[in-house]
């Protein structure tokens, strides 16, 4: 994947961190805990949505800058170009526990109607096209701790091959204890609630993103900035490197936060993924600088 | 432009394991769906399943060992190791870093999670054995392929419900034809599980004594499971080396309706089999075959036929839902849908709708080759893979020249 792509928009959504809180260069964006997201994105049609799902919706919200309760799409609205391409590990974990455990405890009739598509690994990216109707390609990638670097790859490769005019790629994981096991014993710490969105266009303002693709000489996931004559710095991207499924896109949102605000900064290196699993990067150069010399 | 042909095929399925027990079961409309014996279905109004009943992963996995992976991988890794002796790879001569794997899934690893939220229950999260937890994670799936074979190149997970395996088929097109890989391996996995089918049967959406898709009387879908896997190879290395397809892949297209979870819309999906058609280079007179997304229910078997109907401008040609075979594979059932696609254009049939008996007079008008399989030349088949929250993708394959 050499040519570049842009990435136009981006928000970050760590609702477990204090309000005001800023990393170097960059601060998330401002939302309320997935269970008020109302505040945010009005409340209907939230009636039994996940917390990873009001999490995704309000990343995307933020990244387009919509006003608070900001009225809906109307069916005429679809952007038929526009694909949605969500990554998360853990997604409805919590629901398909519950759903899994009540019907083995109180049979078929115990689960719910309105759970059954939420027991659905796609409702995520499929709530987030129809909330705003986006009616392009519509993906969901589980692919462990790389996989938000996969999402990234996939939304740059949609654009490459025409099938999309725009990508919204969105990483998301929840916080809840049925997430919490699972990633404890897999991990030995548990994740973070967190939600990331970048946009990909195939040209336009922002930050261009190079390339996507596996890399094999690394040891642990990082984010490094690279300020040319001033050396290299790490990024902290608030996670603590436990976004999990998430962590790939958010390292991509802050990313292109950081070469946006920071003039002194040439480009990001992303890097996440694990051991076991393989590394993929992912090069987001300043929009300063011309393309390909980052 | 960079050609794609298909040289592989890996069924696991409740009709045949392997590419020729497969056609054979497709060409006798052989029924696999039989009351479910992997759970207890007691309080189950409904209790029909396609469950892959004589499945030994160890006869015919070479790396991985089946006990440290769960029913689903075992499926994935299996139905790979099927497609790639199918297609005859010279290992030795590929290079490990330019083969993929791309597999869809529903549910994942459904029995792992079961057995999660059985040890849930009866001990609290301290109760969970680390082995489940370990074992059920969704991108276990493409791990598993990739282990299996020995593949160093991307390994991805892809969960767009069930048209996931059409998703998958289309981004490993996407990858050789970009240059990022060589050989793909690709297609999907699920399991039958108590509480996939219980949420199925709580939307109404699960049939009452057979699945009899496109008939009048049809009331509904069945779940079911198994492995459907490909092998795409970029069409260069696959001539170079003397290998036989089975087919060329021409393109695909998906798009989302973005309108409501559980109701499919004709329109969006009509748009899709037309973009389908354009990337293929195909027009609607070309193609011989639909292998329909045909699951049986009434919503989506009137939608699905209205949608092709708009799509062909009222010439449609013969369409078949082998999923009247196989029950609802879920994740794996659009790569079902390639590997039948596959084999009426390699061998020239078009396989039929079995336990079929009244038109529909909603769609009077439409051929679901009844019963019997038919001879027939196969130069362009569509498969289609639609899914909750309106995904579809669809993909053409057509006769390699």
């Amino acid at each position: 994947m050499s040519r570049p792509v842009v990435l136009t928009r981006w928000a970050v959504c760590l609702p477990g961190l204090p309000p005001g809180t800023t990393f170097e260069g960059w601060a998330p964006d401002d939302v309320p805990p997935p269970e008020r997201a109302g505040e945010l994105l009005g409340r209907k049609g939230l009636l039994a949505k996940e917390p990873a799902t009001r999490l995704a919706l309000c990343a995307v919200h933020r990244a387009f800058g919509l006003p608070e309760r900001a009225p809906r799409r109307t069916a005429s609205d679809l952007s038929p170009d526009t694909a949605v391409v969500i990554s998360s590990n853990l997604g409805n974990i919590a629901t398909v526990a519950r759903l899994s455990t009540s019907v083995r405890e109180e049979g078929v009739r115990a689960a719910s109607p309105l759970d059954a598509p939420n027991a659905s690994g796609n409702v995520i990216a499929s709530t987030v096209a129809i909330w705003f109707r986006f009616g392009g390609p519509n993906l969901t990638v589980c692919s462990g701790h790389p996989s938000g670097l996969d999402a990234v790859g996939l939304g740059h490769m949609l654009l490459l091959s025409g099938r999309a005019r725009r990508v919204v790629v969105v990483g998301v994981e929840p916080r809840d204890a049925t997430a919490d096991a699972l990633l404890t014993d897999a991990t030995g710490e548990p994740g973070v609630a967190v939600a990331a969105c970048v946009v990909l266009e195939p040209e336009g303002v922002g930050a261009p993103l190079h390339e996507v693709a596996p890399v094999s000489n690394t040891e642990r996931p990082h984010v490094v900035a690279d300020r040319g004559d001033d050396g290299r710095s790490e990024l902290d991207t608030g996670s603590d490197g436990r976004g999990y499924g998430a962590e790939g896109v958010l390292q991509v949102a802050v990313a292109a936060a950081v070469v946006t605000d920071d003039p002194g900064v040439r480009s990001v290196t992303a890097v996440c993924g694990s051991r076991t699993e393989g590394f993929r990067s992912a090069l987001v150069g300043s929009p300063r600088v011309t393309l390909g010399a980052a | 432009m960079t050609r794609v042909l298909i040289t592989g095929l890996g069924p696991v399925s409740s009709i045949g394991i392997g590419a020729a027990a497969f056609e054979s079961g497709l060409r006798a409309g052989h029924c696999g769906i039989r009351p479910i014996g992997s759970f207890d279905t007691t309080g189950f109004p409904r209790v029909l399943g396609g469950e892959v009943q004589v499945f030994d992963a160890g006869s015919i996995l070479s790396r991985i060992e089946p006990e440290e992976w769960g029913r689903s991988s075992q499926f994935a890794a299996a139905a790979a190791r099927l497609a790639a002796r199918d297609a005859g790879l010279q290992w030795e001569r590929i290079d490990p870093e330019r083969v993929s794997v791309v597999i869809g899934t529903t549910s994942g690893e459904a029995k792992v999670t079961e057995m999660f939220a059985q040890q849930l229950v009866g001990g609290g999260f301290e109760g969970v054995d680390p082995d489940i937890a370990r074992r059920l994670p969704a991108d276990r799936l493409s791990s598993a392929v990739s282990a299996e074979l020995d593949a160093h190149g991307e390994s991805m997970t892809i969960a767009t419900a069930c048209s996931a395996s059409n998703y998958a088929l289309g981004y490993a097109y996407d990858l050789i034809v970009s240059g990022e890989a060589d050989v793909v391996f690709s297609g999907g996995a699920d399991s039958v599980c108590r509480w996939a089918h219980a949420g199925f049967l709580r939307l109404g959406a699960v049939a009452e004594r057979t699945c009899s898709p496109f008939d009048r009387d049809r009331t509904g879908m069945v779940t079911a499971e198994g492995g459907s896997m490909l092998v795409l190879e970029k069409a260069e290395l696959a001539r170079a080396r003397g290998a036989v397809p089975y087919a060329e892949f021409l393109g695909y297209a998906s798009n989302c309706d973005a309108t409501h979870m559980v109701m499919p819309n004709a329109s969006s999906i009509a748009d899709c089999i037309s973009a389908a058609h354009e990337t293929a280079g195909v027009k609607t007179g070309d193609v011989d075959y639909v292998c329909a997304h045909g699951t049986g229910t009434p919503a989506n078997d009137v939608t699905e036929a209205q949608a092709l109907y708009e799509a062909f401008g009222g010439d449609v040609p013969p369409v078949s839902s082998i999923k009247s075979m196989l029950g609802h594979t879920m994740g794996a059932a659009s790569g079902f849908g390639a590997i039948a696609s596959a084999l009426a254009i390699a061998r020239g049939f078009l396989p039929p709708t079995i336990g079929w008996s009244t038109p529909d007079p909603e769609m009077a008008w439409l051929d679901p080759i009844p019963n019997r399989h038919r001879q027939a030349p196969v130069r362009v088949a569509q498969n289609n893979g639609f899914a909750f929250g309106g995904n579809n993708a669809i993909v053409m394959l057509g006769a390699a020249s």
